[in-house]
């Protein structure tokens, strides 16, 4: 479709001053992060610090095992998006593919979950992780000890597989075409060998979709590790960054420096992925 | 690689991660909740390896978790089994912990230990549940009122107001107006159930019966406290608003010479000594003003110790090496509060340079009085700031705003069943 | 032949199951399961649970019926859905038919709408505060940029008065409001520029040269197909809504004068600050009826929003 110059400038416009908007908050972020102190509160606000305090990177990365905490967050991220990724997918095959009884009651079920809010069912979640058995000084019972509580496994464990993410996949292999499964099975192919060799390959956006999801609200998680860690050797970064702030004030120039520094793995991890983006959640059952 | 393997060596590989851990020498879980990158420097580096030098085969592990989600985090970890042996919390926390089972008491020690006389009464109390004590008072914030004395003098006054007639005219002799902004504000008051607290038992009033059963929050004293409250911000309209710096915002009121008086905790002189030095001296400290009688409301936060925990012993150990009085003045030190023992108050350095806290420990001894102790506060100090914030931004009257919270009260303490099975 | 396919098919959706639904039972459906019982006791989390039959129930009703705080909680949720919904859909999609439009940089500007999505919420509630700080904060400063423009131009005294925001029981859950459109406008954008990719080309081929306008193109065209991608906004958009939190908890923890509680900030509260578990785990099922009864309304009335095209 072809636009007159005048359009293409117009619309140039409009979506740039709509980036504005956008980055302004994040412009802020930064340069509070460079400045000292006493220069973040001023009225009007200034945006070029006087004084350049690069310092505060290094001070806040200083004032708690930040280099501990990258590594747990990593695990963690890491961990549930490929457990969310290859769970998702073959829970969400069964259910876009395979006849089966109560297939529909399930799929509600696994929807209707999504609708009760987090904060209620995290108890629950952490009396089971504390009672597991033969866990962390638990007998057979579950008593006696702390379970998977303090542990990688607590932690992963329980977000291993989404509703969402078995939701979104669900929808796009619908919309898969048929054809090359028919042809496959004539061929003697395995449902596990089509899943993993033709579902599986034509899936790649919307895995990369799920994929940066999951990852990014995995990474930016709090409340959960926070609950379920004691030790301060499996704090996650978002817990850390708390450090800077007490009761009555809050280093906002040494939270900023910590904050972009913790953002900045997210974004690359966007970054990498975003070209299977619009490919991806085009064809995910946005038809159906 | 087929899913069923990678399947299989993602189980092994978490299953591997719950693996147990190491028996150590004997460890302490120490929670702190007010802390600085100075109170961190002097626990890490001075106070926690003197301990350990003191009881070889100890270590202490200090967590510092933020007030915001230390109730959070104590509910979850005594419910894991994972308490801490010694955690700090808050002024109104003794009556719930009490009841909950998630405080030790520790009279036996206390009796044994014998330095209780020399904390402030008021502290004290902090810690006192029906009698018994849970925990050891670990720094101290008295309120008063702070005012500037240049003003005060330029408006006609010779002496701080000592009542509440007086606290409004002299408020509205100082407060200067330009259009919608005020430049300065009389009485800069933020809007807080604390505050109401403060006018409340200056009026005689309480807020619970004697039993701590029933509330007394819809008694004539409580009403009119209430309405002074809400006249100062909209009848004398005495008060901060828009445009001025936020309270308990980025830069205080007072610091930034927007306001001639406030009724503040001693971190008011902390703010002037950080953000406007040079009105160190023109900035005093009086007693709140009194209607029926003299009160200081004093905030004290304590260190407690866990039922659960394996060490008492030691834990008791820990909490009377951190309250020794050079230990104590130097952590209050680093935050600018006021060490609840009276040797520490006087032997610590920053105290006896500052007159001004000089006269917030006087204020302290003479009229300092705690929150009763009721298992109930957290609940209480999100509905009483309800019915507040409802008076003083007008969706209704003071009467209308303490009848319909008490009734809530009521219900509330009714609900209190035998802590037996702690329901 | 076909009788042992179909089970033959059945035992592998079993196994393909299997491992996720496990875990998805074990972490997620009992937990439900044991909620909703926990719904009906009193419980602090760390004492035992003890039966009180339907009376947490009881108490949200008489909250109701006289105006408690669960009733504002409700009130402001669906005052914060009402808000962000409508408004925050009708610019993602905007924003992406002005990105599909064929202009370069379609990359940059993708990355630059989606960068508040990325960023945790946490985070971002904090540079808000900022933003809406009475005598700091971008916003007034704004107004006090546009006073003096004002005044220049009309030549008079104009002031407007530097407002509270947060501190405003009016204007807080606005200002929430518009915080939680900026921040969720990348994300539906990104679904939207999706849906718009599977329209094919040569239906607005075929349009321009039946001499069709812009306007009619997309009442025609784009709006009909681009419907499942709508429902499927909505939907996951509505359970976001509903339970709204963390910026609330960040920004105003609720106030002020409960302006900006929210049915999840009450949960939390009653919870985690209240240790009455068992109040806000009925809170929290009757939250998930109102959000059922709503998605079952939204699949009726989206039924038949399935377009075929030749």
């Amino acid at each position: 479709m072809k636009l007159s110059l005048a359009t293409r400038a117009a619309l140039h416009v409009l979506l740039i001053a709509g980036a504005i908007t956008m980055i302004l908050p994040f412009l802020w972020m930064l340069s509070t992060s460079l400045k000292p102190e006493s220069e973040i509160f001023r009225f009007p606000p200034n945006w070029f610090p006087n004084l350049w305090k690069w310092a505060n990177y290094s001070e806040a990365m200083h004032a708690a095992p930040f280099g501990r905490y990258f590594v747990n967050t990593a695990i963690y991220a890491a961990a549930i998006t490929l457990s969310n990724l290859l769970l998702c997918s073959m829970a969400a095959y069964a259910f876009a593919r395979l006849r089966f009884r109560g297939r529909n009651i399930l799929f509600i079920l696994t929807l209707g979950t999504m609708m009760v809010p987090g904060q209620v069912t995290m108890v629950p979640v952490f009396i089971l992780l504390k009672r597991w058995p033969l866990m962390g000084g638990n007998g057979w019972l579950g008593i006696g000890g702390h379970g998977l509580l303090n542990s990688y496994t607590g932690l992963i464990l329980p977000g291993a597989v989404g509703a969402f993410g078995i939701f979104l996949l669900r929808q796009f292999f619908m919309t898969l075409p048929r054809d090359l499964e028919d042809a496959a099975r004539i061929d003697g192919c395995s449902e596990i060998g089509i899943y993993w060799r033709i579902i599986l390959p034509l899936s790649a956006p919307a895995l990369a979709t799920l994929g940066i999801f999951t990852f990014t609200a995995a990474w930016n998680e709090f409340l959960w590790p926070l609950l379920i860690m004691s030790k301060d050797s499996m704090k996650t970064l978002q817990i850390g960054l708390q450090v800077f702030q007490t009761q009555y004030t809050t280093r906002w120039d040494l939270l900023m420096a910590g904050t972009v520094v913790v953002t900045l793995p997210v974004l690359v991890i966007f970054l990498l992925g975003q070209r299977y983006f619009t490919r991806g959640i085009a064809l995910s059952g946005m038809k159906g | 690689m087929k899913p069923l393997r990678l399947l299989l060596i993602l189980v092994s590989l978490i299953a591997l991660c719950g693996c147990g851990q190491r028996r150590q020498a004997v460890e302490l879980e120490f929670w702190l909740a007010d802390f600085n990158e100075q109170t961190r420097a002097l626990i890490d580096k001075q106070l926690v390896p003197q301990f350990e030098a003191k009881h070889p085969g100890v270590k202490v592990n200090t967590q510092y978790i933020s007030w915001a989600h230390l109730d959070e985090k104590l509910t979850f970890s005594f419910a894991g089994g994972v308490a801490p042996d010694v955690f700090q919390v808050g002024a109104e926390y003794v009556g719930g912990l009490a009841y909950r089972g998630m405080a030790q008491s520790i009279d036996e020690y206390v009796n044994r230990w014998g330095a209780k006389d020399d904390f402030f009464p008021a502290s004290w109390n902090t810690c006192v549940y029906q009698n018994h004590v849970y925990g050891l008072p670990y720094l101290s914030a008295p309120r008063g009122l702070l005012y500037r004395k240049d003003l005060l003098k330029a408006a006609g006054f010779e002496r701080p107001p000592d009542t509440w007639e007086e606290l409004a005219a002299a408020a509205q002799r100082m407060t200067v107006r330009d259009g919608p902004v005020t430049e300065m504000a009389g009485m800069n008051l933020p809007v807080s159930w604390q505050i109401f607290v403060e006018f409340l038992w200056e009026n005689g009033g309480r807020i619970f019966s004697d039993d701590g059963r029933r509330s007394e929050l819809n008694a004539p004293a409580a009403v009119e406290a209430l309405q002074f409250y809400v006249d100062l911000y909209n009848k004398y309209h005495v008060c901060p608003t828009a445009g001025m710096p936020q309270i308990g915002g980025s830069v205080p009121v007072f610091a930034s010479k927007k306001a001639a008086m406030e009724i503040m905790n001693q971190f008011g002189i902390y703010n002037i000594t950080k953000y406007a030095p040079e009105l160190l001296p023109l900035v005093d400290v009086a007693p709140t003003p009194k209607r029926k009688q003299r009160v200081i409301s004093v905030y004290t936060d304590w260190l407690a110790m866990s039922p659960q925990s394996r060490h008492k012993d030691l834990a008791w150990e820990l909490m009377a090496f951190l309250t020794e009085p050079k230990n104590l003045a130097a952590y209050n030190a680093t935050l600018f509060f006021i060490p609840p023992r009276r040797s520490a108050a006087k032997s610590a350095d920053f105290m006896q340079r500052s007159p001004q806290l000089q006269e917030f420990v006087g204020l302290m001894d003479r009229y300092g009085r705690s929150l009763p102790a009721i298992p109930e506060w957290f609940e209480i100090r999100t509905g009483l700031q309800s019915a507040i914030e409802a008076a003083i931004y007008g969706s209704k009257t003071p009467r209308q705003a303490l009848n319909d919270y008490s009734r809530e009260l009521d219900a509330l303490l009714a609900e209190r069943t035998a802590p037996a099975d702690g329901s | 032949m076909a009788a042992s396919a179909a089970t033959r098919e059945e035992r592998t959706a079993y196994l393909f199951l299997a491992p996720g639904l496990a875990l998805f039972l074990l972490f997620v459906m009992i937990p439900v399961v044991a909620a909703f019982y926990l719904s009906f006791c009193r419980y602090d989390i760390i004492h035992s649970p003890h039966w009180i039959g339907t009376a947490n129930y009881q108490r949200i009703a008489r909250d109701i019926g006289s105006q408690g705080v669960f009733c504002v909680s409700l009130r402001n949720t669906a005052q914060y859905a009402l808000g962000t919904i409508p408004l925050g859909m009708a610019l993602a999609l905007a924003l992406a038919l002005l990105v599909n439009a064929g202009l370069r940089g379609v990359s940059i500007y993708r990355t630059t709408y989606y960068l508040p999505v990325v960023t945790s919420l946490v985070a971002i509630s904090m540079v808000w505060m900022w933003i809406y700080d009475p005598s700091y904060g971008l916003l007034n400063y704004l107004l006090v940029l546009i006073s003096r423009a004002a005044s220049a131009v009309t030549g008079h005294h104009v002031l407007i008065a530097p407002q509270t925001w947060l501190a405003n029981p009016k204007q807080a859950m606005p200002a929430i409001i518009a915080m939680s459109i900026w921040r969720g406008l990348g994300y539906n954008m990104v679904i939207y520029l999706a849906g718009l990719q599977g329209i094919p080309e040569h239906l607005h081929e075929a349009a321009l040269i039946d001499g069709a306008s812009k306007w009619q193109r997309f009442r025609a065209i784009t709006w009909p197909l681009l419907k499942p991608t709508t429902a499927f906004i909505f939907v996951v958009s509505v359970i976001g809504a509903s339970q709204v939190f963390a910026q609330v908890y960040v920004m105003t923890n609720g106030g002020p004068n409960n302006a900006t509680t929210t049915i999840v900030h009450q949960i939390f509260q009653n919870a985690f600050s209240f240790m009455k578990m068992g109040y806000a785990s009925a809170m929290a099922f009757v939250l998930f009826a109102i959000i059922f009864m709503l998605s079952l309304i939204n699949l009726r009335l989206m039924r038949g929003g399935e377009v075929e095209y030749v």
